[in-house]
Formats: structure tokens, C-alpha cells, sequence
């Protein structure tokens, strides 16, 4: 019988994997890959004015998978010439996490844009998929007031906004199927999600079908996101962090399977 | 009112509200349409009353361990709990709601903290459980396990550093027979769920009128 490891060990040296790049920076590179340049090419390729429904439903847990991306594709958004409708679905979460962690990272580029006019908050509303469903069909019924009570009426912004039929984009966090189902497959809209980095297997075929146009799936990506925007973030900052802790397990993997194989070799279970 | 206790008028209503929706999804006529419609926005408010219920049920429920339980671990526990739902609850209703610094003071310091520490324990779990339970016991759990490790490789940046091929492999895998894979469970869900509708529809499905009941 092949004695196995203490698993306090590997925790250990999960900690150092994990703890020692952050400390020190190893600079790998990062190849993009495409999921995520289609999302950062459509962003590009939207005409001036273009009408973009953010959701930024991130809860506090999923808080490192979906933060740096919200953060990346927000600034991206923000410097282009859009109009960004900001609206929570996914968690009741969203607009605390909104105001406390993803307002001060893009502060700057909401300077240079004015509220009402070039984005509108509507905070968090309840009802998820069928929200969706009565937001795409008619916004000025379903979001009767913004996150300051301002009435929909009197937002610049919402004046010439009715449906999901002048959206031009529509960029969720979390699930994709809900956005499909009730904004690309009846009206046609584009969407792209921000979702955990294991969802991306799950949602190929979502990518492959043209019924997402693009994905950032998990930390990885967003540092992507960060690379093509070119503005580093917490994203960028793990991402060493992430390659040596995915590296940790495959190796842990290859170790547990060779002591398994010798073990049956000798006789044992 | 035992006509209002009767499972008939609950199952006759989804039935017909659950037609009335499914209909509207596929055919455009503009009296369902606005009706509809009207039953969305409808559905907002009732989900925002759902979370108003679950603070009555959660007070019902650990009220109750508050006032009978002997054991004084649970009792204090239920007792935290029913007091920072009700803190969280009464600073995020000073005004400016869900602003206010004490709440986002709060928030931040323990919600935001806490939650993805708890979550981020899960890597301890996953490293543990890579080295003692993924193992290759036969031809295909092999396959499965090169697959995972391909994949696992694949998707963090140090794996195109390692070997180009791994980049190739595993942008072959997810393209190729994880889409095909996914494909046909996302084909049987979606069979599965039609099925589930057709019952509910007709009421020969009717677990959810019973709290926690099956079948």
C-alpha cells in the first residue's frame, strides 16, 4: 500500500501556489481567446449612440468570478460613444455591490459621461426571467423609476427607449438562457454574458449557434478583457494566481493516479 | 370559501395562464399580447412580495427555535440570525435606501467579506478531492481524466506556455465534442421540460401545490 499524502499538505501548498504570485507577479502571458475578443469586437463595432441593457447582478460570492469582468466590459462600454441602460436581475445583490465596488473602479469614465443622458440605473428588480420578458416587452411599463425615483418619463435617455427592439446589445451576468429565450430568440437582440469560468464548457454551443456573441467566463477571461482594453485589474492581478493553482490540481491528478496505480499493482484497493 | 381550498382552481388557473403565456411567445395577437404583458408586470410584484414573505417566514421559523428550543446554541443562533436580518433590514431602509453608510458599512465589511471567503474554500475541497477521488479505474474514466486535465490546462494561462498543443487540444474540445455533448443534454432538457409543461398544463402534474410533497 502506497502511503497517501496528509491533505493539510496540499493545503498548504495550495496557499503558497495561490499566495506566492500575488506576492510576486510571474507576467505569463495571456492568449485571448475568442469568446471574449467577440464580445470586446461587437462592443467596437457598435454604431454611435447604440442602445446597450447592462445587468450587473453580481452577488458578494460570486464576487471575484464576476467583478473584474463586470468592471473590464463596463469600462469598454464607457468609452465608447453608447448609451448604457443599468439594470440588477440576477441578485438583490447587485446595486450594493454596484455602488461599493464597481462605481469607484470606472469613477473615471462616469466623470466624463452625464446621468440620464449617456446611462440610467434601475437598480435591482424582481422576477428575473419573467422581468426580462416584461422589460423586453415594454421598458416604460415594466421600470417605472430609476434607482432615484426619477420617473422613467423624465430620464433623457429612456425617451426614444420602449422595447428590447431598440436595444442593439444586451450584456448579463450569470445564466445566458433566460436573456436568450426572452431577448435574442423574440426580438433578435445580441447577447453576451459574464458568467463563472465553469459555465464556459456549458455555453459553447450557445456560441457556436450565434445566439451569444460573446462570453467572458470566469477570472481568466476578464483578465482577457483586461489585456484588450488595456487597463489591468484584479482580474490581471490573479491571474498568475490561477495558472499555478490549475496547475497545482492537474499535477495533484497525475501524483493521485500513479500512487493509485501502484497500489493495484501491489495488491491493494 | 371551500371553493378557494379546492386544488381544482389553482391547477385550472396555471393551466390557463400557463397556455395564455406559451401562446403569446409564438403567435402575435394583440388581445393575449396585452394581457400578458399586464400578467409580467404583475408577476415583478409578486415576486417582490415573495421576498417580503420569506422575512415572515424566516421570523415564524426561527422565532419559534427562539421560544421553544431548549438547546441554548440553537436558540442563540436563531437569535443572530433574526437580528441581523432585521439590522441589514432597518439600515437599508434609511434613507438613501440601500445607501445609507451604516448599511454599506455593514454590507461590506461583513456580507461581501464572508461570502467569498466561504465560497473560496471550495479550493481546498477541489485540490483534496483531484488527488484522492479522480481516478482512472478503467478505459473511460482514462479518457475522461486526460480530457479534464486538457481542459483544466486549457483554460489557465499557464497552459499555452507549457505546450502549444494544449491550446490546440483543448480549443478542439470545447468546440468540438463539448458543444456536440452539450447539445444533445440541452436537446433533452428542453424535450424534458415540454413534457413537464404539457403536464402542468393538463394538471397531471401536481407536486408544486404541495409544499415539500412529490409526485
Amino acid at each position: 500500500m502506497v502511503k497517501e499524502f496528509d491533505p493539510r499538505w496540499m493545503y498548504l501548498l495550495l496557499f503558497i501556489v495561490v499566495g506566492a504570485p500575488l506576492v510576486r507577479p510571474l507576467g505569463l502571458p495571456l492568449p485571448i481567446t475568442a469568446p471574449v475578443l467577440a464580445l470586446y469586437d461587437k462592443i467596437e463595432s457598435l454604431p454611435p449612440g447604440s442602445i446597450v441593457l447592462f445587468e450587473y447582478g453580481v452577488g458578494a460570492a460570486s464576487w471575484p468570478e464576476h467583478g473584474p469582468s463586470n468592471i473590464a466590459v463596463l469600462k469598454h462600454l464607457l468609452s465608447k460613444d453608447v448609451k448604457i441602460i443599468l439594470i440588477a436581475l440576477y441578485t438583490a445583490e447587485g446595486p450594493t455591490l454596484f455602488a461599493t465596488k464597481i462605481k469607484p473602479a470606472i469613477a473615471s469614465y462616469l466623470e466624463k459621461k452625464t446621468y440620464g443622458v449617456d446611462y440610467v440605473d434601475f437598480g435591482y428588480v424582481t422576477g428575473y426571467e419573467t422581468a426580462m420578458a416584461a422589460i423586453a416587452e415594454d421598458m416604460h411599463k415594466a421600470l417605472t423609476k430609476d434607482v432615484y425615483g426619477t420617473p422613467i418619463d423624465q430620464i433623457p435617455l429612456m425617451k426614444n427607449v420602449k422595447s428590447a427592439r431598440d436595444l442593439a446589445l444586451v450584456i448579463a451576468t450569470g445564466y445566458c438562457e433566460p436573456y436568450i429565450r426572452q431577448f435574442y430568440t423574440p426580438y433578435g437582440v445580441p447577447v453576451a454574458i459574464m458568467t463563472w469560468g465553469m459555465n464556459a464548457p456549458g455555453y459553447m454551443p450557445y456560441i457556436s449557434a450565434g445566439q451569444l456573441c460573446g462570453m467572458v467566463a470566469g477570472i481568466r477571461a476578464a483578465a482577457e478583457y483586461e489585456v484588450l482594453i488595456k487597463s489591468p485589474g484584479e482580474a490581471s492581478a490573479s491571474s498568475d494566481a490561477l495558472s499555478l493553482s490549475h496547475l497545482f490540481v492537474a499535477i495533484l491528478i497525475v501524483v493521485g493516479n500513479i500512487q493509485y496505480y501502484l497500489t493495484r499493482r501491489r495488491g491493494g484497493r | 370559501m371551500s371553493w378557494a381550498r379546492r386544488r381544482e382552481l389553482p391547477l385550472f388557473l396555471s393551466a390557463i395562464l400557463g397556455i395564455m403565456a406559451f401562446a403569446d411567445y409564438f403567435f402575435d395577437i394583440p388581445v393575449l399580447h396585452s394581457v400578458v404583458s399586464d400578467l409580467q408586470v404583475w408577476i415583478i410584484i409578486l415576486a417582490a412580495f415573495a421576498m417580503f414573505m420569506g422575512v415572515i417566514n424566516l421570523t415564524i421559523v426561527h422565532g419559534r427555535v427562539v421560544m421553544r428550543e431548549k438547546d441554548i446554541i440553537r436558540r442563540g443562533l436563531s437569535a443572530w440570525t433574526l437580528f441581523l436580518m432585521y439590522l441589514m433590514a432597518i439600515l437599508g431602509l434609511l434613507p438613501p435606501i440601500t445607501a445609507h453608510p451604516s448599511f454599506r458599512w455593514l454590507y461590506s465589511t461583513t456580507v461581501a467579506a464572508l461570502d467569498p471567503t466561504v465560497y473560496s474554500i471550495l479550493a481546498f475541497y477541489i485540490t483534496s478531492a483531484s488527488y484522492r477521488a479522480f481516478r482512472a479505474r478503467n478505459i473511460e474514466t482514462m479518457i475522461f481524466l486526460i480530457a479534464g486535465i486538457i481542459v483544466i490546462l486549457y483554460n489557465a494561462p499557464i497552459g499555452g506556455y507549457l505546450h502549444p498543443g494544449i491550446v490546440t487540444l483543448g480549443s478542439w474540445a470545447m468546440n468540438v465534442p463539448i458543444v456536440a455533448g452539450q447539445r444533445a443534454i440541452m436537446v433533452g432538457a428542453a424535450i424534458g421540460a415540454l413534457a413537464l409543461a404539457i403536464r402542468t398544463f393538463t394538471g397531471r402534474e401536481s407536486a408544486w401545490l404541495r409544499a415539500g410533497g412529490g409526485g
